[in-house]
């Protein structure tokens, strides 16, 4: 059985891109269109990593983070976050939320691949 | 009668003057809201671009880089190369969105400079380290020198390196197979200078401005055939004057070109006012910012410096500062070197109460060196002690003269 990797993402053309991209390399992938789902599935799923956008309706990356860290069940989890901004802020606040990493779109898929393999390993 | 004149005359006065401060403050406001509804917009503008246009790009690099990873079956070689020019290209429109988005946030005033004191030459062989790669593919020889007292540049690191990787990788595209590119650090009386030179074919007179203009590229002939966005140039421009330098650039056709820049050196006060006001731009959260002083007292200070070799007492400063940092809580925590035995320890966002214990746990953390050489410590803060930064300043200047003098 492959690792699972929940991703947690609103624009739908990319999170089907990266799913293909992700079973093809041996993955499991289950996927949420927004923060409120993520939450309600991470719990149940138990995903051995989780990508998350930062930029979701209703609840956004940054409060998913929190709330996963904060739960004992769920805190061991690496959490990888996905963003479309580049601000050093943003940096800032995904760190302060408990993020084990950070990605910016657009990415190299390989460099990509590469950060998950490092935090499922490490 | 009299006092109904002067009553009268009062009011004649008062009124005028009261539907002027009526008018001015509404005219004051009404331009306060206009700049941060405009400045709004500038935010808004950078937040939408950045999401709007990078999560498509994604979406494309996926799906054709899935391709040539053989997601949906081998692909023909036809068929590769022609994704392949699909990749090369959304690469490049990548970094064209980034760099227009450095632009919009320099404009846009939102680049807050992280500078500390920089070691350059160690910074300028981290650049050269990155670019030895490509340096090599395209055959082309790097070298380094540069003056032999060099004190530290207080810069953001991570900038400069921006800088330098630019102009290297500019130098790198347009010198040809078996040229040379030098870098060199020189010490001036108002800044250091750094300069790239290569031996490319150089820039006709005519284009040397241009080539600082957006969108600009100029004919040269292309080393490594690469094409860039246009834009590298003009960032680096602008985030070296935002340091208070200038990039200049100096060719000639046939004999390559330098390109160099200057950053600001600074006296000790200037730089403790510098790194005072970088600082309070940093503070994320809050108006708070504390300093601990570190000082040897002078009188034995003096003593250790006569009795041993340089070397010597730099490896104690060395070591102190160490452990300073260590028990300082994170890597934001900047440390300024001010003067010999000297050195400022600047915590964002804490108040007085926070800095007094991280004070009080780098005291002790400090106790063995205190029988080589004596040290004090004190803290200070803004707005505790001093209710502005500019007396925040002038106090630790203060601070830090009757400490060590004790």
């Amino acid at each position: 059985m492959g690792k699972k990797i929940f991703i947690a993402d609103d624009e739908s053309g990319f999170v089907s891109t990266l799913t293909s991209r992700l079973e093809f390399e041996g993955f499991e992938v289950t996927t949420a269109p927004d923060g409120k789902a993520a939450l309600e599935l991470i719990p149940n799923e138990m995903p051995d990593l989780v990508l998350l956008d930062i930029m979701m309706p209703a609840v956004n990356g940054y409060q998913v983070c929190r709330e996963l860290k904060a739960n004992p069940e769920t805190s061991s989890i690496p959490i990888l976050m996905l963003t479309a901004k580049s601000q050093d802020s943003d940096k800032f606040w995904g760190t302060e939320a408990g993020a084990d990493g950070y990605v910016t779109k657009p990415f190299e898929m390989e460099d990509l691949i590469e950060e998950i393999r490092g935090l499922l390993d490490g | 009668m009299t006092g109904n004149r002067t009553y009268l005359t009062g009011l004649f006065v008062l009124v005028p003057l009261f539907c002027l401060y009526v008018l001015q403050t509404t005219a004051h406001s009404r331009k306060l809201r206009a700049q941060l509804i405009e400045n709004q917009t500038k935010d808004d503008f950078v937040a939408i671009v950045s999401h709007e246009l990078r999560t498509p790009l994604a979406t494309i690099s996926n799906v054709l880089s899935n391709a040539l990873a053989g997601v949906w079956g081998e692909l023909s070689d036809e068929a590769r190369a022609e994704f392949k020019t699909g990749q090369t290209n959304a690469k490049r429109l990548a970094n064209v969105v980034s760099n227009l988005l450095d632009m919009s946030t320099i404009r846009a005033g939102r680049v807050s400079l992280e500078k500390s004191q920089v070691d350059m030459p160690g910074l300028i062989n981290s650049v050269l380290e990155s670019v030895k790669a490509k340096a090599k593919k395209a055959g082309v020889a790097l070298e380094m020198s540069h003056d032999p007292y060099l004190g530290l540049v207080f810069c953001d690191p991570e900038i400069i390196v921006r800088v330098v990787t630019n102009l290297v990788g500019n130098a790198i595209k347009f010198t040809g197979d078996g040229g040379t590119i030098s870098i060199e650090i020189q010490n001036g009386i108002e800044d250091i200078l750094i300069s790239v030179t290569d031996t490319g074919d150089g820039i006709a007179p005519e284009n040397q401005a241009r080539i600082f203009e957006r969108f600009q590229q100029v004919d040269r002939t292309y080393g490594t055939g690469e094409k860039g966005t246009g834009l590298g140039l003009t960032i680096s421009k602008e985030l070296v004057e935002l340091h208070g330098g200038a990039l200049r650039v100096r060719s000639e056709l046939e004999e390559g070109s330098t390109f160099s820049f200057t950053i600001p050196v600074y006296t000790r006060e200037e730089l403790l006012r510098e790194a005072v006001h970088t600082e309070f731009k940093l503070c994320h959260q809050s108006d708070y910012l504390s300093l601990i002083v570190f000082a040897f007292k002078q009188k034995e200070f003096d003593e250790l410096q006569a009795n041993s070799t340089p070397k010597e007492w730099k490896r104690l400063l060395g070591e102190v500062e160490t452990l300073i940092r260590q028990v300082g809580r994170s890597l934001h925590d900047t440390v300024l070197h001010y003067g010999d035995g000297r050195m400022i320890i600047f915590l964002r966002d804490t108040p007085k109460s926070g800095a007094t214990a991280v004070r009080d746990r780098m005291v002790s953390a400090l106790t063995p060196y205190g029988e080589q050489c004596p040290f004090v410590m004190a803290t200070i803060s803004c707005p505790e002690d001093s209710v502005t930064p500019d007396v925040l300043v002038t106090d630790v200047e203060n601070l830090v003269e009757e400490l060590a003098n004790g």
